[in-house]
């Protein structure tokens, strides 16, 4: 219709034209917009300037508006032959309406182009210097954005299907399609996330568990389920109501997690200033609550079919467990996060829940995912005994079981890591187990393709784990003090040498850098003092090798008081695993989203699809 | 009812009462709120800016103001002069005295603004981490009142003024007789 | 097809074999932290950074998180174990610095519930599947009500264990740090005591810390004011023994022994103290319980003048300004009757009338000595018009001036 174009072309425009604006404002450091005011200035580095636009709450919401209407457009133009079908009128109708909501808080509590009047000679104090420090900074939040807004889409067409009442043709396709995408996206966000606390922080700390991070992990759980579970569906028309539900559920969190981000409500190191939209935020939370759980209540059930297995030990009853794995994780990190408004809230005390309870409690549910991505993909779809599953899964068992002798022989300390070593080893195992077969059935095209991409990053989650559980396991940290160049220290294995100090000035810092070698090569983290508002950050550096990475970060400087500089020195092993598990994740999804060759779509269930050399029961 | 309606409306209560909750958490909270009054005070011993021993046991009989502070904190800065007053209008009848805890400070910052702006009580400046820590101080400015029995009456968070102090400390003195 | 069976059972049963000897070697290479800072730093992580939002002491730089972590250094450096840490931290800033939630109480629910939860998903996921399966799951056999009672007692068993497991520490603990922190609070905690609370208080410091020379002081004048004489003689010469420097001791002896009539040793202990750096309390109760003064009463009428001078010379020594003690000299001197002594006498009331015009003691004594002794009536009147205004008169002044006939006795119905 026409008349969709029309609003979408005008929504395009708004949005793109107030992120310009701004971005000029930005670029030009024009003072007399207020949030230019607030966070530019003349001292920022170029490249900081753009990513300025995101460092700070208006901005942000205006690079999430950009981004949510560059989506809306995309369907549009997806849907360009369709526009009359319903399904699709109610997808671009949600798309709207979430679009008005951010448009209004743009409109209302997060203004960003409010008057300032600035003086002669004013300049701003620029962006947050913990933020202008490394220059992930310019990517992870875009890319997170990505991931967070894509999942308006799926979450309009399962509002769509609810209302209709129809799983339309190709709806299936369109949702999974939406979903895989916004989900790579969120995987690699949240890793750069990650990667950035990491080199910025300086206390080899990569994930805190803290409100905001658990806030971006919560959707990835459900999206995650999601992206399993439509499997079942696709093929045997089952779990439909569960797919709609972990759809609706996965938008609900990350308006969640934007409230719980921005409302100041539980503190984080990550949080945004506190304002005016938390409110706003959690109506439409709210609402978005309502409005799915009305409608899953009214539709779910005539949209249920009951399918049937000959034995549990099937896929389709592992997926079922998977989603029960995946909710009780999403059940965990969210009850943790909001424990101590609950208590608060009950009986005034308050208390903190952190690293020592999400460790313990995901610990489990990790495991048991791990050993599922193992033996799930081997399972058949109708069902199994067994002795079949044992022997296929055979030689994934000896490479755990070898994984964890090689783990131990290097020196693994602890049943945990060792296990989480084993089960990996065994995934990795069954995953190359797949691959190798569907290599052997079609050739090398074999390895695109849905479900070879999935047994992709299936590895990459594996070696993930294994970085996670590794490096937390066997961190070591120690302090060391240094009077005069020349003074060695050896800790962990490692040699260091302190070499001296430099002072170098900076138009926005004045920055000391501490020479220190390690093994050999000589690495400078330093300590920078802004001038605007006294603060010092430091900057660590870090020597990674694919065995271990090595972390310094200064934590005092000879003063008026004393000649002594202070060093932190952290060791973990294997962290670098742990990006490269992303990117071969990140991989992963791009191979699961070229289609692969000989695919039949099918609509009904219980027939072969996307070539999986798994057929059905024998 | 079917079970998928019961769980969903299930989900949903309990979500709206997670907002309901969420709505009315306050976002403006003070930090580590302290659990010392009405017990007994830590132990402040330490080396004063004249190089004489003060220990607070040692003013047993005596009400104590035991102030928490730092240079480079504006409140405590605005009220110094208060304390000044205070030290003044007590300093005959000695039924209260008054000590500073300097707290992540230079002492040599320290001594300079008492020479500056006057106090000529007891300041203690050096190693004094010992003692923020044992009182479960995170910011200053923070004053505390110890009863000449060695109790804390009364905690004050960020600058006192004289008329406060006063208030603080006839209101304690008629508590306890 | 046999053979295949075969092979496959043994790789299994080899797997299963190596699996469990590798957690149980690991296990078995596991040890503690290498060295204190690998322990302050796990300590260090576990606990929120009072100030900062969301980081961990470890991670912060704060003033505040690096003391605490001094703290915790110098505690894991004397041995303190980690429960005995987060006690000390709990009780300094509160529960909310400790990362793990405690065990019990509604907070152990965040333990509890996720198990709970968990539990009734599985029965759900069990009854889903073999629903799928075409097995009835109503009334026939056993079934439905078999699995969710099965699966119910598992699940609250394992939420007990997780709960225990959890909070291991009771917050609250005592500390049991340096001796001066515990025998400081009992110490504190005694002195607003009951006597009788107050005795066994201090009978705690002493087992804790036997020469602790406080706790034998008051418990020895705790015991001679609840009547126990001999504990108490015993008591307070003990603490004496053990720091003849305690300035406490000795105005509790000094009034013990007047109690017992001996004056001289009374006044010893008082012009040791007037040579000791004392708390303000000691010169509070000194010149509250006028002991000083009653002291030297006492040697001046068992003959003892000198001595009684010497002893409030050497209060005057000490607090120039004390009006009461002049007016007592004063008034010791005149009562000789000797002429000069009485000249010197009547100079000390002046200058002690002088020092504070409304000073009783100054005000009854020259009033006594004015009239009776140097013959000035009308100098007297005045201080007597000048005693009667005070607010508050002390019972023996009334009781001289009305035998001296300077007063009329009061009603009898004291009006």
């Amino acid at each position: 219709m026409v008349r969709a174009r029309i609003w979408v072309g005008l929504l395009a425009v708004a949005a793109v034209g107030q992120v310009a604006v701004m971005e000029r404002a930005l670029i030009t450091r024009d003072f007399t917009v207020a949030f230019v005011a607030e966070h530019g200035s003349h001292r920022t580095p170029a490249l900081f300037n753009v990513a300025t636009l995101w460092s700070a709450l208006e901005g942000s919401i205006l690079l999430w508006v950009l981004i949510l209407v560059g989506y809306v457009v995309l369907v549009a133009r997806r849907f360009r032959h369709r526009l009359d079908d319903p399904v699709v009128g109610w997808t671009l109708l949600v798309l709207f309406a979430v679009c008005t909501f951010f448009f209004l808080l743009l409109a209302g509590p997060a203004h960003p182009f409010t008057r300032f009047e600035p003086w002669a000679g004013y300049d701003g104090p620029g962006p947050n210097p913990l933020l202008q420090n490394h220059v992930l900074m310019a990517f992870h939040p875009p890319v997170l954005y990505l991931g967070f807004v894509g999942f308006t889409v799926p979450f309009a067409l399962a509002v769509a299907s609810l209302a209709t009442g129809r799983l339309g043709e190709g709806w299936l396709l369109e949702a999974r399609r939406w979903t895989l995408m916004a989900w790579g996206c969120l995987t690699v966000g949240i890793l750069l996330g990650a990667w950035w606390s990491y080199e910025v922080l300086g206390w080899g700390g990569y994930w805190a568990w803290d409100p905001v991070e658990n806030a971006s992990f919560l959707p990835w759980l459900t999206g995650t389920a999601y992206l399993h579970s439509v499997m079942v569906q696709e093929r045997q028309g089952m779990l439909r109501v569960w797919n709609l539900s972990l759809l609706c559920a996965t938008f609900s969190l990350t308006i969640l997690g934007t409230f719980i981000t921005r409302s100041g409500v539980l503190e984080s190191v990550h949080a945004f200033t506190e304002s005016g939209i938390g409110p706003m935020l959690l109506g439409f939370f709210g609402l978005v609550v309502v409005t799915t759980v009305g409608l899953i209540a009214w539709r779910g059930d005539s949209m249920r079919t009951v399918g049937s297995i000959d034995s549990p030990v099937s896929r389709t009853a592992a997926f079922l467990v998977n989603n029960l794995l995946f909710g009780a994780f999403a059940f965990v990190v969210l009850l943790g996060t909001v424990f101590p408004l609950l208590v608060e809230a009950a009986n005034g005390d308050r208390i903190s829940v952190g690293n020592p309870y999400f460790e313990r409690m995901t610990m489990p549910i990790g495991f048991a995912l791990l050993f599922l991505m193992a033996v799930a993909p081997a399972l058949p779809w109708g069902g199994t005994t067994g002795v079949t599953i044992a022997e296929r899964m055979r030689w994934p068992a000896v490479a755990g079981a070898a994984s964890m002798v090689l783990a131990v022989g290097l020196g693994s300390r602890g049943w945990a890591p060792t296990l989480a070593v084993g089960l990996a080893g065994f995934s990795i195992g069954g995953a190359v187990r797949q691959l190798g077969m569907a290599v052997r059935s079609r050739g090398l095209r074999g390895l695109v393709g849905r479900s070879s991409g999935g047994m992709v990053v299936h590895i990459g989650v594996a070696v993930v784990a294994v970085a996670f559980a590794c490096s937390s396991a066997f961190v070591r940290q120690a302090e060391f003090r240094f009077d005069r160049p020349g003074e060695r220290a050896v800790f962990a294995g490692h040699e260091l040498a302190f070499e001296g100090l430099t002072t170098v000035e900076l138009p926005e810092k004045t920055e000391i850098r501490v020479a220190v070698r390690v093994d050999g090569r000589t690495y400078r983290p330093a300590i920078s003092t802004f001038p605007f508002g006294g603060q010092t950050i430091g900057t660590p550096a870090t020597r990674s090798t694919l065995r271990d990475d090595l972390q310094l970060a200064v934590l005092a400087v000879p003063d008026e008081g004393s000649t002594t500089t202070v060093v932190r020195v952290t060791v973990q092993p294997l962290v670098v695993w742990l990006w490269v598990g992303g990117a071969v994740m990140a991989v992963g999804t791009a191979m699961a989203a070229v289609p692969a060759d000989g695919r039949r779509r099918r609509r009904s269930a219980g027939q072969a699809v996307e070539g999986s050399p798994e057929g059905v029961t024998a | 009812m079917n079970p998928v309606r019961a769980t969903a409306l299930a989900v949903g209560i309990v979500m709206l009462l997670l907002i309901v909750v969420f709505a009315n958490g306050d976002t403006s909270r003070d930090r580590m709120t302290t659990h010392l009054v009405g017990a007994v005070a830590p132990a402040v011993v330490g080396i004063t800016l004249d190089g004489s021993t003060w220990d607070l046991d040692d003013q047993r009989g005596r009400w104590v103001v035991v102030n928490f502070f730092s240079t480079t904190c504006v409140p405590c800065i605005r009220e110094h002069p208060e304390l000044v007053a205070f030290a003044a209008a007590h300093a005959e009848a000695d039924d209260v005295r008054l000590v500073t805890v300097a707290f992540d400070d230079r002492p040599s910052a320290v001594a300079a603004f008492f020479a500056e702006h006057g106090g000529a009580w007891p300041v203690l400046a050096v190693d004094t981490g010992r003692i923020a820590v044992d009182w479960g101080v995170v910011g200053v400015p923070e004053s505390y009142l110890v009863t000449p029995s060695g109790h804390v009456a009364a905690k004050v968070i960020g600058g006192v003024e004289l008329e406060e102090l006063d208030d603080l400390l006839a209101r304690a003195v008629a508590a306890v007789s | 097809m046999r053979f295949g069976d075969r092979s496959v059972g043994f790789t299994w049963l080899l797997v299963l074999a190596v699996v469990v000897a590798s957690l149980v070697g690991s296990e078995l290479a596991d040890r503690p932290p290498l060295t204190n800072a690998d322990r302050v730093h796990d300590l260090a992580g576990d606990f929120a950074c009072p100030v900062c939002q969301g980081q961990s002491l470890g991670e912060s730089d704060v003033p505040i998180a690096r003391t605490i972590r001094t703290t915790i250094r110098t505690m894991v450096d004397r041995g303190r174990t980690d429960a005995e840490i987060r006690s000390m931290l709990v009780a300094r800033f509160g529960e909310d610095i400790d990362y793990t939630p405690r065990g019990d109480g509604l907070v152990g629910l965040v333990w509890v519930l996720p198990v709970l939860v968990g539990g009734a998903a599985v029965a759900g996921v069990t009854l889903s599947i073999r629903r799928w399966q075409g097995r009835p799951t109503g009334g026939s056999a056993p079934g439905r009500p078999v699995v969710l009672g099965v699966v119910a007692v598992v699940v609250v068993l394992a939420g007990v264990l997780v709960a225990r497991s959890a909070g291991d520490r009771s917050a609250g603990d005592t500390l049991s740090g340096d001796i001066r922190s515990s025998t400081r609070t009992l110490l504190a905690d005694a002195g607003v005591a009951s006597p009788d609370e107050a005795v066994s208080l201090y009978s705690r410091v002493l087992e804790i810390q036997p020469s602790n020379v406080e706790a034998l002081a008051y418990r020895g004048w705790s015991h001679w004011r609840a009547g126990d004489r001999a504990r108490g003689r015993s008591g307070l010469d003990e603490a004496v023994a053990v720091d003849p420097a305690y300035p406490d001791v000795r105005v509790f002896r000094a009034s013990q022994r007047h109690a017992d009539g001996n004056h001289a040793g009374a006044a010893e202990d008082l012009v040791v103290l007037d040579g000791l750096e004392a708390p303000p309390i000691v010169g509070d109760l000194l010149s509250a319980s006028r002991l000083r003064q009653r002291i030297a009463t006492g040697l001046a009428s068992s003959g003892e003048l000198l001595v009684a001078l010497e002893l409030l010379d050497s209060g005057l020594e000490a607090r120039p300004g004390a009006a009461d003690l002049l007016a007592e000299r004063g008034w010791l001197l005149v009562a000789t009757r000797s002429p000069e002594l009485v000249v010197r006498g009547m100079a000390n009331l002046d200058e002690a009338l002088a020092l504070d015009p409304l000073d009783p003691y100054g005000l009854a004594y020259r009033a006594v000595v004015l009239s009776t002794v140097v013959g000035r009536p009308g100098d007297a009147a005045a201080d007597l018009a000048g005693f009667a205004g005070l607010p508050g008169q002390p019972a023996d002044l009334v009781d001289l001036l009305v035998l001296v006939g300077l007063l009329d006795p009061p009603p009898e119905d004291g009006s």
